[in-house]
């Protein structure tokens, strides 16, 4: 497959925010070079519910809108917030205050934190930090994921509808 | 469930919940020791092996792969390793006094809604214990009752049945964990010692000398201490004392306001099953009707501390959530519902 011309990610106003503050703006993203399941040119391609960011930000905003308090999406994306705090811990990133003053804020948002927002990326600009999530780790492994664990903010746009 | 440190269970939880929102296949995950591959790149091998704990016992518990759960029993299952690990942030972010105790419940939290007869929950969670019990703490403290000192499980009854406490104020909440061969968790009154192979002359049992403590109090509420057992055999102690805990679970409701919580996925095996009127295992819904039993999805490994967790949690909040609704106290509503 030939290199994509941007990569989709769907985080979260929360994500960003934090991102932004505490980790000197690089970013933490899952991200696919379909937005969603309309967008993949062959059936070789099908990412799953589960990866579409197009999936996810729809879940995320219904999720959001509805007050849902069972949401897994927004579950999901707290927890994973919060081991991204303790891995930028463990990797001094962050000190002791900083890392509990992120679990606190993770603690304390509410829905409207949990707005999706879609970040769009530029494959070549990323095409060095890129890593590809490996086979048995993807929802579908013929889709095509991608992690990028130091995006910086300069490599992407931000659409928030 | 091995020893592991209190980050690697938050991770390692964190890659279990990641893995089953992907509907990944469990059988063909390894644990990745390289360090520049994923996830070697976010999670130590320590936590990968946590998650693929809680993964095989879930995949064991369903019987069925877990990339073919349902989306529901999925989502099911992500909620509770969410909430469980929210409890664990919780209790670091309430030590840290960076948040208050009726700040602990996430769900509360998230609604916006500060809850009327908000429940603290606090965890006795040393670093050197795995399981994890809660420590569930009644707003509106007036009194604890103290029931009566005993060393001998088979005393408590007698105990029990002599006690002078006013049954109208008092609440003893019994929660009886029976079944699993490997795990299970004994009441105990205050003043009591620990439970030990000699006072139980049950072959094969072992108690922990880590006692962890759940104290459940509200107006004039007892408090009760947890001996975590862990013994071989269970029908041998099923043998030998069923009759002794149906005595003094009978005695200990006449007596008391007190609710037993029972295993129903073994009535053949559990001695609380040959007390309970009615057919096991029930459901949540019908838990407000009957509430003397309250019964759990039976994916959870019965001895698991997520299990554990997850039932007296369930408990707990039903009853706080039912008592706000109807504008009453949780005692005033355990008490009405034991007069039905």
């Amino acid at each position: 497959m030939p290199d994509p011309l941007v990569l989709y990610s769907t985080n979260t106003v929360l994500a960003y925010h934090i991102n932004h503050t505490y980790y000197a703006d690089f970013h933490y993203v899952w991200c696919s070079p379909f937005f969603g399941v309309d967008n993949i040119p062959s059936p070789f391609y099908p990412n799953p519910p589960s990866s579409s960011p197009q999936e996810i930000y729809q879940t995320l905003r219904k999720d959001v809108e509805n007050s849902d308090e069972h949401s897994t999406k927004i579950k999901l994306n707290k927890n994973g917030l919060r081991h991204g705090a303790d891995v930028t811990h463990g990797l001094s990133i962050i000190n002791d205050f900083q890392r509990l003053e992120i679990l606190a804020k993770i603690k304390r948002a509410r829905f409207a934190e949990f707005k999706p927002l879609l970040y769009v990326i530029p494959f070549p600009l990323v095409s060095g930090i890129v890593k590809l999530v490996p086979v048995n780790q993807r929802a579908n492994p013929l889709a095509d994921e991608f992690i990028i664990e130091r995006l910086p903010r300069a490599s992407f746009d931000i659409i928030n509808p | 469930m091995e020893a592991i440190t209190a980050a690697a269970e938050l991770n390692g939880t964190f890659y279990a919940m990641r893995i089953l929102s992907e509907g990944l296949s469990l059988s063909e995950i390894d644990v990745v020791t390289t360090a520049d591959e994923y996830p070697g790149t976010e999670f130590s091998v320590d936590e990968q092996s946590f998650a693929l704990q809680l993964l095989r016992r879930i995949q064991s518990s369903e019987k069925s792969p877990l990339h073919s759960l349902s989306q529901t029993v999925r989502s099911d299952h992500i909620s509770r390793l969410a909430s469980r690990l929210d409890r664990i942030t919780s209790e670091e972010l309430f030590n840290a006094g960076l948040i208050e105790s009726d700040e602990l419940s996430e769900e509360a939290l998230l609604a916006t809604a500060p809850p009327a007869t908000a429940v603290s929950f606090r965890f006795d969670r040393p670093s050197n214990k795995p399981h994890i019990m809660p420590l569930f703490q009644f707003h509106n403290v007036s009194s604890l009752v103290k029931i009566g000192d005993t060393s001998r499980p088979w005393e408590l009854s007698q105990h029990v049945a002599e006690s002078s406490l006013d049954s109208a104020d008092s609440i003893l909440l019994c929660v009886f964990m029976t079944p699993h061969q490997e795990d299970f968790l004994v009441c105990k009154f205050p003043g009591m010692r620990a439970l030990d192979d000699t006072e139980l002359n049950v072959k094969g049992f072992h108690t922990s000398s880590q006692s962890e403590s759940l104290m459940i109090r509200e107006s004039g509420i007892s408090a009760i201490e947890w001996d975590r057992g862990y013994f071989s055999g269970y029908q041998p102690f099923v043998d030998r004392h069923h009759d002794l805990f149906i005595t003094f679970l009978r005695k200990a409701r006449e007596k008391h306001n007190s609710y037993v919580i029972g295993h129903p996925a073994y009535p053949e095996a559990n001695p609380l099953a040959a007390y309970s009127p009615y057919p096991l295992p029930i459901t949540i819904q019908k838990f407000n009707e009957m509430f003397g039993w309250f019964s759990f999805p039976s994916h959870w490994s019965p001895g698991s501390a997520e299990f554990q967790m997850w039932m007296i949690t369930q408990l707990v909040e039903h009853i706080l959530e039912t008592a706000k609704k109807l504008g009453v106290s949780p005692g005033t509503l355990l008490r009405y519902l034991q007069s039905r």
